[in-house]
């Protein structure tokens, strides 16, 4: 009669202890848990800083401020990836090379028209003929330009119109002529006097009614042929 | 038929009913103990979160100190006198021909972002002539050795004087203590 109900709770408590028990009986120890989320690949070495270490030149430099006591090796590391350094200029089109210059530019063969021609130098004769005299004195060896009066041996300047002046000293006065000098080079030139208003000729040298003769004993007898017009509008 | 009523209660009843207390208290235990599990690992979970931040901060702060000892050495210098001593040592490491410093004014008041702080701040102001290299360089140079100098304007134009170089004016401010 005893052995019924012993039976029945041995039963009873193993089939108690085996539902108190589904999961495996090391299930309180720390060996399981799943801790394989919770611990990160690296948690003892957290991610190197930037700059911390001596970076190599091609490494991610990071921010200057934690260049720390490689300043040198940080500034190289920088400097290596700037562009300007492969470039001959700059984003100016500056060239970089100080010393550069740059190609002259082509010199094209002379041409010969040339823009800015020295003018001919006007001959002494030239300059001469063209003054205009007013009035001569042969007997005081004077004569007249525009007002003012010379005298032989005077020393006057002439302008041209190039800006140039020649000083000129008067070396005669005739009636006929007067000869001038340049003062600088010696050269000689003359102004011929006997310029007449249009329709007058150059008399004979004397101015003679028709019919009379000298009357001095050596004097020639003048004619007038026929082929000759007369001085004298009269004849 | 003697016993029989004694039979029944203590060899089935009472064994079922013992049985099922038994069960019963024990899913009883179990929910209870999955529950505190649960709530022990989130726990742990998150104690050990903790201590990796805090270890990683504490690295990064270590890291840290000595680049914070130099900022504060460089914030009790003198910025005038700091900025000049520098230039005057990259200005040795560079051609000559290339880097030219033209001006070094201190403007008064702020500018920017000094504006609207109240970290105490001064401008400094700085032309240079020079190739764009060389001034490149030295900006680099200077910069990294003077990390409380923040760029505040920066301009730039073709020199007239000569072929290669350019005029840069650049106005910085710095912070101090």
């Amino acid at each position: 009669m005893k052995t019924y109900p012993s039976t029945l709770l041995a039963g009873s408590a193993l089939a108690a202890v085996l539902l108190l028990s589904p999961t495996p009986s090391a299930g309180q120890s720390a060996e399981g848990f799943d801790t394989s989320g919770m611990i990160p690949d690296a948690p003892a070495q957290p991610a190197p800083a930037p700059a911390a270490a001596p970076a190599p030149v091609t490494a991610d430099l990071g921010p200057s401020r934690y260049a720390g006591g490689e300043i040198p090796a940080y500034v190289r590391g920088l400097s290596a990836r700037f562009s300007i350094r492969k470039r001959a200029t700059d984003p100016f089109g500056r060239y970089q090379d100080p010393d550069f210059k740059a190609p002259e530019p082509k010199v094209l063969a002379k041409s010969p028209t040339q823009r800015f021609k020295p003018e001919p130098p006007v001959a002494f004769t030239d300059i001469i003929a063209s003054i205009s005299v007013n009035m001569v004195d042969p007997e005081k060896q004077q004569f007249l330009i525009a007002g003012r009066s010379f005298r032989k041996a005077n020393i006057f300047p002439l302008q041209l119109p190039n800006g140039k002046q020649v000083k000129v000293q008067v070396v005669a006065v005739t009636t006929t002529r007067i000869d001038f000098r340049n003062v600088d080079t010696g050269e000689t030139a003359s102004l011929k006097l006997d310029m007449l208003p249009a329709g007058m000729k150059r008399g004979t040298g004397e101015i003679s009614a028709p019919g009379i003769q000298p009357t001095g004993p050596d004097a020639p007898i003048q004619v007038q042929p026929s082929s000759l017009p007369p001085i004298s509008s009269n004849g | 038929m003697f016993y029989r009523q004694s039979i029944v209660i203590f060899g089935f009843v009472l064994p079922l009913v013992i049985c099922a207390a038994v069960v019963g208290g024990g899913i009883a235990l179990k929910a209870k103990a999955a529950a505190s599990f649960q709530q022990k690992q989130s726990l742990y979970k998150s104690a050990e979160m903790n201590r990796i931040g805090a270890l990683g901060l504490e690295a990064q702060v270590s890291k840290r100190r000595p680049h914070v000892e130099r900022w504060t050495e460089q914030m009790d210098k003198e910025t005038a006198n700091s900025i000049t001593s520098h230039l005057k040592e990259i200005g040795d490491m560079l051609p000559a021909k290339e880097f030219q410093q033209t001006a070094f004014e201190r403007p008064s008041g702020k500018a920017g972002f000094a504006n609207v702080t109240a970290q105490p701040s001064s401008q400094v102001k700085l032309a240079f002539r020079g190739t764009f290299r060389s001034v490149q360089q030295a900006f680099v140079e200077l910069e990294t050795r003077m990390p409380q100098l923040q760029l505040q304007e920066l301009k730039i134009d073709p020199s007239t004087s000569s072929s290669s170089t350019l005029n840069f004016q650049v106005t910085y401010t710095a912070w101090e203590k």
